[in-house]
């Protein structure tokens, strides 16, 4: 395994681009980027530009990971640049964009499902919960777009990989994959993710493990406020995601999978309002829209969150509310890299810790 | 009909005549012994037709119960054993026709102790089994005098297995005394527990309760009627006609319902239902409300106000 960033989110991505991004994970200790998608890279998927990125990526021996885009046709809209680099032919955009990434050697590609909705808190903030078409009927769609593009992954040797992404749940994720063929699919697993959907990360791993390709690996703090639960990123080690028992089941599924820590965004790079993320985890019917969820899974859920508070107060941690005053005045550069520090040391002492096969950071 | 368990008369004592008084005295309709031994301990049929008498000429009505019916348990059953001279069922029937002679026509029964559901001696279904096979030999008799049971929802039976003694023994001659604040202790909560039983439910007890995280879990705390979590509104909506009994409870059950063992002897937990009590525990945290329990004496007269408003 090796410890990379998320190219997007990197402190200042966009002011560096992708080759100098590349030097400045390396700077990081880091042994890797993963850009989110190949129009990241390059929004023309131009050949040339896309060589330089895989070279240089090369030179420092670093992996280099990337994706495509949403692959749900009732989210596509939202992304109208996956269309137009097909010229109209959304198939046809993805082919070029799979044979783009092939190209340089990029052949484990992200995609997701849908777009979180930052300007609403609650369920509609997820797709999941969209009252025009039902999840099911989207799930469908998905499907059905991924056999279209199963074909073009089998002869460029690709396999499209699933996010757990804020809307899925990994039930619905593993269900995808072995429907369309596992051949040609896979799974993003985000550690954190996961939690939005009232699904307890260890007991997550352990279901999409045998499909994980590609990892967002994340921490998030998890807090009641009344009888709803606020989700609000941390560093790796500082949340509720116990990586000491995930990572040991990544690694034992797929000792070469690269762990990329997902970082929460500077506000220089991205100016923006902070975003409350909740989950109504008591209401009836937002817990019926989750109908693979077991009780012995949502007592664990319940008893991570409860096991959580304690060390919240033990460790005089910040709350929710003081953490996101405090992030939206301060957390920029040197807060985001120092986040990035914190979670690749945590992530590297659980590994060192279980003698996990981790490649060490280079000299 | 609003009624008061015995347990519950303010300076509950031994005379069960006082305790008449005392009910009548707090404008109450009704008084629930646990078992006719309260009355006459050698069920004598004059002298349970005279209580009788004294009750109605107070105006109230009398209910009963018959104790713990778990037969699997013969330390449970052993006073009925006796009154039958050895033999259960003749026991059994002397009791229901004390419990006629009191007018208590649907005399009720738990089925045991918290400590049974976990007993190693006998699986619970096992001991399950027993009580029904007790109760369908004891159905003709019930027919015969017109009479029911009802099985309380208590702290060591699901609402789910409730239902399925009913169908194993008859829903004429086995009904249900709904207590919503155990059902809480089985991990359900009290609405869709009612829903569950709602055709069979004939008698009502009225308490309430709040809910508060444990370290493995979380622990039913009695509170004061009206401000807890039973939707008491829609549960006497739903049951109207049924007989209702205040009955004050003192347990402070634990739910360590994080806990594997726990979760290994609650078949048929449901999500909704966990996140019902744990939205309410949530929200007592939230809301500071750290305190434990008031005791049944504390509780009655925010009781007999919550039954002076509503009931009427």
């Amino acid at each position: 395994m090796r410890l990379g960033v998320d190219g997007r989110k990197i402190p200042e991505a966009a002011k560096r681009g992708p080759v100098a991004s590349l030097d400045h994970g390396k700077q990081l200790g880091l042994d890797g980027l993963f850009f989110r998608t190949v129009l990241d890279m390059s929004p023309t998927l131009d050949g040339g530009y896309l060589r330089a990125i895989r070279q240089r990526a090369d030179e420092l021996d670093m992996y280099l990971e990337t994706g495509l885009g949403k692959v749900n046709p009732y989210a596509t809209p939202e992304a109208p640049e996956l269309r137009q680099i097909g010229d109209g032919d959304i198939v046809l955009g993805f082919r070029r964009m799979m044979e783009a990434c092939a190209a340089i050697d990029c052949r484990e590609l992200w995609v997701g499902t849908a777009n979180y909705k930052v300007a609403y808190v609650g369920r509609y903030a997820y797709d999941r919960f969209r009252t025009d078409v039902s999840w099911d009927e989207q799930l469908r769609a998905t499907e059905s777009f991924l056999r279209k593009l199963a074909p073009i992954a089998r002869d460029l040797g690709i396999h499209i990989n699933i996010e757990t992404h804020e809307e899925i749940t990994s039930f619905e994720v593993v269900r995808l994959v072995e429907s369309v063929g596992p051949d040609v699919t896979g799974i993003v697993f985000d550690t954190a993710n996961v939690l939005q959907r009232a699904e307890h990360p260890v007991w997550a791993a352990k279901r999409v493990a045998p499909y994980v390709r590609q990892t967002h690996v994340k921490d998030a703090l998890v807090a009641y406020d009344g009888d709803i639960l606020d989700f609000q990123m941390r560093p790796c080690g500082k949340g509720v995601v116990d990586f000491g028992a995930i990572l040991p089941i990544l690694a034992a599924a797929r000792p070469e999978l690269n762990l990329t820590i997902e970082n929460y965004e500077s506000f220089s790079d991205r100016p923006r309002r902070f975003a409350r993320l909740v989950m109504e985890i008591s209401d009836p019917d937002w817990l019926a829209a989750h109908p693979d969820l077991t009780a012995e899974e949502y007592a664990a859920y319940l008893d991570m969150v409860q096991r959580y508070r304690q060390r919240m107060q033990a460790e005089g941690m910040m709350d929710r509310p003081s953490w996101a005053a405090w992030a939206e005045q301060n957390f920029h550069y040197d807060e985001a890299v120092a986040y990035i520090e914190q979670s690749a040391a945590h992530i590297r002492e659980v590994c060192a810790a279980q003698r996990l096969p981790l490649r060490a950071v280079a000299a | 009909m609003t009624g008061l368990v015995r347990g519950n008369v303010p300076g509950f004592g031994h005379d069960p005549r006082a305790d008449l008084a005392a009910t009548a005295g707090l404008g109450l309709s009704g008084l629930m012994f646990g078992s006719p031994f309260e009355i006459s301990p050698g069920l004598d049929r004059d002298e349970l037709a005279a209580f009788k008498a004294d009750a109605d000429a107070l105006g109230l009505a009398l209910g009963c119960g018959l104790g713990s019916l778990n037969v699997a348990r013969p330390e449970r059953v052993a006073r009925i054993v006796d009154a039958g001279g050895g033999d259960l069922r003749a026991g059994l029937l002397r009791l229901l026709d004390a419990a006629a002679l009191l007018g208590a026509r649907t005399p009720y029964f738990y089925v045991g102790t918290i400590e049974d559901r976990l007993y190693a001696g006998l699986a619970w279904a096992d001991q399950l089994a027993h009580v029904a096979a007790v109760l369908r030999e004891l159905a003709p008799a019930l027919r015969e005098r017109g009479m029911s049971l009802l099985v309380k929802t208590h702290e060591e039976i699901t609402s789910a297995e409730i239902v399925a003694l009913i169908e194993a023994v008859g829903p004429d001659v086995l009904g249900v005394a709904f207590d919503p604040v155990n059902v809480v202790v089985r991990g359900e909560a009290p609405l869709p527990a009612a829903r569950r039983l709602a055709p069979h439910v004939r008698q009502v007890h009225l308490d309430d309760c709040d809910i508060r995280w444990t370290g493995r879990g979380v622990r039913r705390v009695l509170c004061p009627m009206g401000e807890g979590v039973v939707d008491w509104p829609v549960l006497l909506a739903s049951f109207a006609g049924a007989a209702c009994w205040i009955d004050l409870h003192r347990g402070e059950f634990d739910m360590p319902l994080f806990e594997p063992e726990w979760q290994a002897h609650a078949p048929g937990l449901a999500v909704a239902e966990l996140g019902f009590l744990a939205g309410a525990a949530a929200r007592a945290e939230t809301a500071g409300r750290h305190a434990g329990q008031a005791s049944p004496a504390e509780r009655l007269q925010p009781m007999l106000e919550w039954t002076r408003e509503k009931l009427r």
